[in-house]
């Protein structure tokens, strides 16, 4: 008797301190999020002259005739093209980290560095780097061309370029447009993400993913002849696939929903909406144009699509590792 | 353990409820605290403090945090917002209005004798006045004019342009105050503006954006093509202003349109387009001590017309203190307040009479500035931006912004450019229309179907 009591007791305790957080939860996300699924069906705008109206499925048939989603669409794909390169960074540098050498905590938080540096100063950093005058990047581009003899080469403008390595059009749904040909906006800021964040969260969970390997399968392949390249090969990367798995789908997740800071802070979404991504026109819907019912509706299409991609990696990614 | 997380959790509720119910605490001498979203600089302290030493009643916050219409918007519908906030543009005011945030003080000016039609220049009534009713009071009014250092045309041996010239001249000069270094590359330039200054472009070249109902946009009309193109030449063609990659190459300061300010008062560019409130950065000798500059009435195109702007101070409909925040308003429309602007070179103030005195006229603080006049010339000849009911601005605006990128960095031409805006908007018009049963009666009322 008196133990249930006290069960009891205890559970009302734990209830009333998870309480602030779940009512949080609740409030800032739980309720927001039905009720921006809810909104997608009407034609909520925050003006209260135009009458709310149930519009059905009408926003997301607009959504799929509307040119600047697709657009917008590709510029988040486009951006996305740096996961990849990111990955095999923080790989890299996770190998190099977790060797036994003097002071190689100094070295891991040096790397991680950027990532608790706050976004904006980051920004506004990379812009100076991206001078296209004065700049360092485009000094050393300056410098190699003048040593390779081809000088005349004109240098990125970086920033204020629509220019793309796939030659995208700015309004169109092109690929190798010539006069598009080049390094731009989208370069720039795919660039800063892979500095920022190959010695970031990733680089971390492969240094913990590595030093969980049994060091005996190392001292076998040793044994067995094998080199630092085979060791690699056939034991750290089979090993690590459940990380890289983890990181691939978080990747994934964050690049589309990526793109708003550097888009709000950086370029403003421009030049010509290069640099605009999905998650930077649901605000430009939502707080610029009001129109909270289409924003809601985007947002919701971007959820499905990250879900869609998440579900289809989980069951043909983790076949794979199994 | 228990009992301290209860008693926090009840002194939480508890400071929340007081915070709550008694919203801001009145300062120290009883006066209401009255909060203005807008931005924080010297001269709008000395406005507030004007207020503050004036007014019994109230005493006026700056919340510069808060700025930004996504905020304001945001906070005022869920009843956190400001008492005081600010309105830049037409469209802008049909949003806080239709929104249900901007009040009405059309009879509370009526009342003390103030028009916003007759009293405030021209420039202003777009951004204050919808559908013949006052939303709001303008607290500056501005038409762009040009700047021309003098000390870099006298290191060139040219002559001052006079009190008001054309585009030749304006050209000449542009073409010859443009210097190359040994490499080639342009080490002073001519001239600059903002690309979204091409509503003043628009204006001489007698272009609209909208046409007269509002029911269709003409920036794809011949006069928006070549007031567009002459943008595009002034760069291209002329070389005299910087390309968008030269421009982002110079060094800049930050602050909203500082970075141009500061290319001006270094003598990276010999002569801009710009609003009398640069005067404010201009002025200060420790920034500039070289500085020495001078102002023209510039007619670039065909017609003399400038774009007016201002910037318009509403009551957020949902203050706990709407008769205080009227007083801030009424303060706008004193003489104290009027010729306090006009000193500052904060743009002009919002009330013509006042700035056509000879207080501004003969301004003594600052011998200099014999150019006064100038500004009233071009506030005269100033016309507001249009506003069509049937788009949402900031749509429009993006479309355009868009277009002009292309433009500025000759990847397509003005009239390419022009054509798709037109298209883009006119489609976004008929989107609008096509979605609010209200907006497509009225439409078809206009159009006459």
């Amino acid at each position: 008797m008196k133990n249930s009591r006290r069960k009891h007791r205890d559970i009302w305790a734990g209830l009333a301190f998870i309480a602030p957080n779940f009512l949080g939860f609740m409030l800032f996300l739980l309720v927001p999020v039905i009720f921006s699924l809810v909104m997608s069906f009407s034609n909520w705008n925050l003006m209260k002259e135009v009458s709310f109206q149930w519009v059905g499925f009408r926003n997301f048939f607009d959504l799929f005739h509307d040119r600047e989603f697709w657009l917008y669409s590709i510029n988040t794909v486009y951006l996305m093209l740096g996961i990849p390169v990111c990955i095999a960074l923080s790989l890299f540098l996770a190998n190099l980290l977790s060797k036994q050498l003097r002071g190689i905590v100094v070295y891991r938080t040096l790397f991680y560095l950027p990532t608790f540096t706050a976004g904006v100063a980051l920004f506004v950093l990379w812009k100076s780097l991206y001078n296209p005058e004065y700049g360092p990047i485009n000094a050393a581009i300056r410098w190699l061309l003048e040593r390779a003899g081809t000088a005349h080469v004109e240098l990125p403008s970086w920033l204020s370029s629509a220019k793309n390595l796939l030659g995208l059009h700015p309004e169109q749904i092109m690929i190798g447009v010539r006069e598009f040909f080049g390094l731009g906006a989208r370069e720039a800021i795919i660039i800063m993400g892979i500095w920022v964040a190959a010695g970031g969260t990733n680089m971390l969970l492969y240094i913990a993913a590595i030093s969980n390997i049994p060091p005996d399968l190392y001292e076998a392949a040793e044994i067995d002849g094998a080199g630092s390249w085979a060791q690699f090969r056939h034991i750290t990367w089979p090993q690590l696939a459940p990380t890289t798995f983890f990181i691939v789908i978080m990747g994934f997740i964050g690049g589309l929903q990526g793109g708003f800071e550097q888009a709000r802070v950086l370029t403003a979404g421009g030049p010509a909406g290069t640099t605009t991504t999905l998650s930077y026109y649901i605000y430009i819907k939502a707080f610029e144009e009001f129109q909270m019912g289409y924003a809601s509706a985007i947002a919701w299409v971007l959820f499905a699509v990250i879900f869609a991609i998440t579900l289809v990696n989980w069951t043909f990614g983790s076949r794979k590792i199994n | 353990m228990k009992l301290f997380f209860s008693i926090t959790l009840g002194i939480l509720v508890i400071w929340s409820l007081i915070m709550g119910l008694t919203g801001l605490p009145a300062s120290p001498d009883g006066r209401v605290k009255l909060v203005w979203v807008s931005d924080d600089n010297p001269a709008r302290r000395a406005q507030v403090d004007l207020f503050n030493q004036q007014n019994t009643r109230a005493c006026v916050t700056l919340d510069p945090e808060s700025s930004g219409k996504e905020k304001v918007v945001v906070q005022c519908l869920s009843g956190v917002g400001p008492d005081l906030l600010d309105i830049f543009d037409g469209f802008e005011l049909t949003a806080f209005v239709k929104a249900g945030i901007a009040l009405d003080i059309t009879k509370e000016l009526e009342q003390r004798g103030i028009s916003i039609e007759h009293d405030t220049w021209n420039g202003t009534h777009t951004t204050a006045l919808l559908d013949g009713r006052a939303y709001g009071f303008p607290r500056g009014a501005c038409a762009d004019a040009l700047l021309f250092n003098k000390t870099l045309l006298d290191q060139k041996g040219l002559k001052p342009p006079g009190p008001f010239i054309k585009g030749d001249e304006f050209l000449k000069l542009a073409q010859a105050l443009t210097i190359r270094d040994d490499h080639g590359r342009i080490r002073q330039f001519g001239f600059m503006f903002e690309w979204w200054q091409y509503g003043d472009f628009l204006r001489q070249w007698h272009a609209q954006i909208y046409s007269d109902d509002g029911t269709r946009c003409l920036l794809d009309s011949p006069e928006a093509i070549a007031a567009i193109q002459y943008m595009y030449d002034l760069i291209w063609k002329y070389h005299v202003m910087p390309t968008p990659a030269e421009a982002s190459a110079l060094p800049s300061g930050g602050g909203y349109g500082s970075g141009k300010i500061n290319m001006f008062g270094n003598g990276q560019a010999a002569m801009a387009l710009a609003g009398r409130w640069w005067l404010v950065v201009l002025r200060n000798k420790d920034n500039f001590p070289e500085l020495k500059f001078g102002v023209s009435e510039c007619q670039f195109g065909p017609v003399r017309q400038y774009r007016a702007y201002c910037a318009v101070t509403a009551i957020n409909r949902f203050s706990r203190h709407p008769d205080k925040a009227l007083d801030f308003l009424l303060y706008m429309a004193s003489p104290e307040y009027n010729n306090l602007i006009n000193r500052q070179a904060d743009s002009m103030g919002p009330i013509k009479k006042y700035s056509k005195s000879g207080i501004f006229l003969n301004a003594t603080n600052y011998p200099d500035e014999a150019y006064n006049s100038v500004w009233i010339e071009t506030m005269e000849r100033g016309i507001p931006d249009e506003v069509s009911p049937f788009v949402n601005g900031a749509a429009a605006n993006r479309i355009i912004t868009r277009q002009l990128d292309l433009v500025a960095n000759n990847l397509k031409s003005p009239q390419e450019a022009m054509q798709t805006a037109a298209q883009l908007i006119n489609e976004e018009i008929i989107k609008t229309v096509a979605s609010d049963p209200k907006l497509r009666k009225f439409y078809n009322e206009r159009i006459g179907r």
